[in-house]
């Protein structure tokens, strides 16, 4: 059994996960690279080697520089809001309240729903005039508000149908996290004298810093990877305000059928996500092991 | 059941391939289709399909619903592109430039030549055939095309003390009776607005082409090389547009394509500017009695066109392309053309289809369904360039920013002009 | 260095969870500076007995005084009483030093009082070097000895330890048992300690409250629970090994004489294992048993043995060289080592 694997057999197990990794992911990344030299093409206009101009073009290019301000601003809200909330919600089905398991089921139940599913039912909660929200409003005689059609709503909009959508999930995890806690450290603390502030700051909070990293890193990915909801509810309006980063690649790509831009685009995507996964793992590795 | 049909099907060409009964040779037929109206649309496309296919049992074709128009055309470029394109695909209208930059369709012109084939093609009504010619070429066959029409609340109009059979012509009408119809609760919030015309995205261009146009203007001319967007006509189009929030007649910023038929329906907007493809939507829900008119003007009334053409792909054999051709045919004709726009809304793209028994009992009982017809006269296409995709959001960014954020109307046309120019310099 | 412990008393301590009564009614009483202990087996309440003490469960009825203040509904911190966990309860995520001064620190007391604390338990507890340490990178034994000093530090006079040993080796077990032990008289500290551990519980303690099924069986000394056990549980709790107890209907004609208490087949005759003796001379009884096996243990054997009725008797003797397997001997015993208990309740009747 122990006998050593001979070189051809581990060749053959690593070759499936190799080739797949490389089919899908570094061939298609290492073409992006290749193509964002060269500018859009079509058959009768052929494309031509630009060299850099494609990259030259990024820092030239408003929309960008807008949809990239929307990303930063996006990311930094949702990240800590949906760990937050998870956080919260966790406590609160975790507690000893009665009706928890109706409310672990109803705040998980966003995460269920695809993304368009949940766009759709925002759509409905966003709309001016008869919309959820909007009825609300007229009820207690406010003014309703047009958070799809005004630019400093829309991007806001789309973070809530995130935060939503996501905390759910993350609770989950937490959850497991707030269990795995011994109850005696929280007794030892409130022995010494520690409130159930205090108690939650100096003991339950460090404890949950691996979750708190793995759902950092996962809403990070997911702010830069799930834009189906921008799609389906402003299509990146009013005037790109609530577009973000992989939107404006999709957009490029498939709407202005400028795959070369695209790729660029692209090509800075990968950099960024890199450069995210890079930091994170380090923290990983410095922050979350105790035993 | 539809497994069945298609084995016989298949079993039935294959049969004909070994006998060579005639000597037509069997076509298999691949055609895509998008639908943007809420109608069922797909089930009647079917239909149709299937028809054709029992009528033509050496061949058998496949419809395939590809999504929306632009993710119809995405997959058919796509597919053209690794060498298995469809033969036939219904794409928008305006998508011509595109598709003949791509190098993609195959003329009409040079397929259908008889003088049989010359009179059909002759028979589509005029305003929509602009869309179909490139370069003395006819790329493309009317088929599912739409136009905004104004949809008014009769009686919203009554309870505001107006005609109900008088809708606004001019933008000043507009202006004047959709301030009567702006209704208030006690907090002083609005609970029905005057009218809504839909300002964002490319919906929101599509309307405000419409607008110029009324002010004998237009945003492209027909070469596809050319944006008119930084002009008076467009002017005065977006200050019409913005005085409907600035006179407390429509919900202020933006306003949304998808929400406004519903917004009518639940009496939110005493009237609207949408597509005559929510005709069956609005008349299968409407609690209220409504009508529908000429969308108000400013020298006269202007609307654009829109919606999608039969395309024959280039890559597939002359059979296919004759079988192709014949399915085309089949889906224009009066009798089809007539039956789609009666379970769609859409406008029938032919006169013959306008005298079929079919939509004249349609239009008797539905007489709101006439005025798209009616209102083709100062119909023009919409906004259609090289690149059409990338300058049209460049145009509706700015519309956008002149809406939502408030930004200068003369700046921003004037910027983004600039930006076309940009693009469509390679084209001159 | 030596402060002063407090006296605790409990009265009328009462718990149950949901349907399930925990505590029935449990008194105890001990005055400064006495190690007691809480024994019984698992399930006997004893650990819900000493949370209810910390506060960390409130009472159902009952009263709980500490040094005469009645402390039963007043928060944890205000008690005043210092806790070591089963499974020592260290923050894994602080330093040896940070969990040491955890309740200091959030009871903001001053800088140079911390350190003077600090260095004095450290001395105490012999962690100088392991300041720094996380609890991940101690041994079992010195993350013990840090949860000792975690409940020292405040110098709080009454410190609660619920199974502390547990998870440690027998050897170092036994040697901070001793530490333990020490601590408590050297510093005058008053302990509740909970154990399932007879032994343990015969080696620490000033007094015992032996509990079962959520009530006391008996409270005292350990020589009180071990010489006079108040129940027939009691006997065979405490003590290793167990007091052999066997049913008086069966007992040999020889001891026809304490039927005088009462009928002999009423009774349970309870006898320790050291008290038997192989002997066949002048014992003031004598049972009739046949060697069924035996365990050798250094110091001391084990012999088991069945009785002429079929009863399992344990015998425990200092020689060591061992008569086969199924030989017959007679068991003697001074009358005095006999315990005898009612069958009806298992309680113990007076001295014969």
């Amino acid at each position: 059994m122990n006998k050593p694997l001979g070189i051809s057999r581990a060749i053959a197990l690593l070759g499936v996960p190799l080739v797949l990794l490389i089919t899908f992911t570094h061939y298609p990344l290492l073409q992006s690279v290749v193509s964002s030299f060269w500018s859009k093409g079509t058959k009768i206009r052929p494309s031509k080697f630009i060299g850099l101009d494609n990259y030259a073009k990024l820092f030239d290019d408003p929309v960008l520089a807008k949809v990239m301000w929307n990303s930063l601003i996006y990311a930094a809200v949702t990240i800590p809001v949906t760990v937050a909330l998870s956080i919260a919600m966790a406590l609160l089905v975790n507690s000893k309240l009665p009706g928890r398991a109706l409310m672990r089921l109803s705040f998980f139940l966003p995460t269920m729903l695809p993304m368009i599913a949940v766009a759709n039912l925002w759509l409905f909660v966003y709309v001016p005039g008869y919309g959820l929200i909007a009825q609300v409003m007229i009820w207690l005689g406010l003014p309703d508000i047009n958070f799809l059609g005004s630019s400093e709503t829309a991007l806001w909009a789309m973070m809530v149908v995130a935060v939503w959508k996501e905390a759910g999930l993350f609770m989950i995890f937490y959850l497991a996290a707030l269990q795995s806690i011994p109850q005696n450290l929280k007794e030892a603390a409130v022995l010494e004298g520690a409130g159930k502030a205090r108690v939650f700051r100096d003991i339950v909070w460090p404890l949950l810093a691996p979750t708190t990293v793995f759902v950092a890193i996962n809403a990070m990915l997911n702010a830069f990877r799930v834009i189906d909801h921008v799609v389906a509810m402003t299509n990146g309006g009013p005037n790109n305000a609530s577009a973000l980063l992989l939107f404006y690649i999709y957009q490029v790509a498939f709407g202005f059928r400028d795959f070369p831009y695209g790729a660029t685009l692209t090509v800075l995507l990968a950099g960024i996500l890199g450069l995210f996964a890079i930091v994170q793992f380090k923290l990983l590795d410095r922050r979350t092991h105790y035993q | 059941m539809k497994l069945n049909r298609l084995l016989g099907t298949a079993a039935l060409a294959a049969g004909l391939y070994g006998t060579t009964v005639s000597g037509v040779q069997a076509a298999d037929l691949e055609f895509y289709f998008p639908v943007g109206v809420n109608a069922p649309a797909v089930e009647t496309i079917q239909e149709m399909v299937d028809a054709w296919d029992e009528a033509h049992p050496e061949h058998t074709v496949k419809a395939v619903y590809a999504g929306n128009y632009e993710e119809t055309t995405t997959k058919a470029l796509t597919a053209a592109q690794a060498g298995n394109a469809p033969d036939v695909a219904v794409l928008l209208a305006i998508d011509i430039f595109t598709l003949v930059e791509e190098d993609v369709v195959a003329p009409f012109s040079q397929m259908a030549t008889s003088e049989e084939d010359k009179a059909w093609m002759d028979s589509f009504i005029k305003g929509f055939t602009v869309d179909t010619v490139f370069g003395g070429e006819t790329y493309s066959i009317p088929f599912q095309r739409s136009t905004p029409i104004f949809y008014y609340n009769k009686d919203a109009f009554r309870e505001a003390g107006l005609d109900p059979e008088k809708a606004p012509e001019s933008w000043a009408e507009m202006i004047e009776i959709g301030k009567k119809l702006v209704k208030k609760d006690d907090a002083g919030n609005v609970v029905q607005w005057g009218t809504r015309v839909p300002n964002l995205g490319l919906a929101g261009l599509w309307l405000l082409g419409g607008m110029v146009y009324s002010m004998d203007g237009t945003l492209t001319t027909d070469s596809g090389t050319e944006v008119q967007f930084n002009t008076d006509a467009t002017l005065s189009a977006i200050s019409f547009l913005k005085s409907l929030a600035e006179e407390g007649i429509m919900q202020p910023g933006g306003v949304t394509w998808g929400d406004t038929p519903k917004a009518f329906i639940e009496g939110n907007t005493a009237s609207m500017w949408t597509s005559s493809g929510n005709l069956a939507f609005v008349n299968d829900n409407a609690e209220f009695e409504w009508g529908t008119a000429f969308l108000p003007g400013g020298n006269h009334p202007g609307a654009s066109l829109g919606g999608g053409n039969f395309y024959i792909f280039k890559d597939t054999s002359d059979d296919e392309k004759a079988a192709a051709l014949d399915l085309v045919k089949f889906m224009t004709s009066p009798e089809n053309a007539a039956k789609w726009a009666i379970s769609t809304g859409y406008v029938a793209t032919s006169e013959a289809a306008w005298e079929t028994a079919a939509i004249k009992d349609y239009t008797a009982q539905l007489p709101q369904a006439l005025v798209a017809r009616d209102q083709l006269p100062y119909a023009y296409r919409e906004v259609a360039t090289f690149q059409r995709k990338r300058v049209a959001q460049i145009m509706a960014d700015a519309l956008e920013a002149i809406i939502a954020e408030g930004a200068d109307p003369k700046a921003s046309l004037a910027n983004a002009q600039s930006e076309v120019d940009k693009i469509l310099a390679d084209y001159n | 260095m030596t402060q002063r412990g407090a006296s605790l008393q409990v009265a009328g301590l009462k718990k149950a969870f949901g349907p399930t009564s925990v505590l029935k009614g449990v008194d105890f009483s001990i005055e400064p500076g006495m190690f007691l202990t809480l024994l019984g087996p698992s399930g006997c309440g004893k650990s819900t007995a000493l949370r209810i003490i910390a506060g960390l469960e409130p009472a159902d009825a009952g009263t709980i005084r500490v040094d005469g203040q009645d402390v039963t509904d007043i928060p944890s911190v205000q008690r005043n009483i210092g806790m070591v966990f089963q499974n020592y309860a260290l923050f894994p995520h602080m330093s040896v030093q940070q969990n040491i001064l955890y309740g200091l620190k959030v009871r903001r007391t001053p800088e140079a009082d911390r350190r003077r604390a600090l260095s004095r338990v450290a001395d105490m507890m012999g962690l100088g070097n392991l300041l720094d340490r996380r609890p991940g990178q101690l041994s079992g034994g010195q993350q013990q000895r840090v949860a000792l000093a975690r409940a020292l530090v405040s110098q709080r006079p009454l410190v609660l330890m619920d199974e502390p040993l547990s998870n440690l080796d027998a050897k170092l077990r036994t040697e901070i048992r001793a530490e333990i032990r020490e601590l408590n008289q050297r510093l005058g500290l008053t302990v509740v300690y909970v154990t399932h551990d007879q032994s343990e519980a015969l080696s620490m303690s000033d007094r015992i409250l032996l509990l079962n099924n959520g009530s006391a069986v008996q409270f005292g000394s350990p020589q009180d629970l071990f010489n006079t056990p108040a129940t027939v549980a009691a006997a065979r709790f405490i003590g290793t090994p167990p007091m052999n107890v066997i049913s008086g209907e069966n007992a040999p004609e020889s001891l026809g004489r304490l039927s005088v208490h009462g009928d002999a087949k009423d009774l349970l005759i309870g006898v320790r294992p050291e008290d038997l003796s192989l002997e066949t001379g002048a014992a003031d009884t004598r049972i009739e048993a046949e060697i069924t096996g035996w365990e050798y243990e250094g110091n001391n054997t084990l012999v088991k043995l069945r009785t002429s009725l079929g009863e399992a008797v344990t015998l425990s003797q200092k020689r060591q060289d061992m008569p086969e397997r199924g030989t017959r001997v007679s068991l003697g015993c001074s009358l005095h080592a006999l315990r005898l208990f009612r069958k009806t309740d298992g309680t113990a009747l007076d001295k014969p």
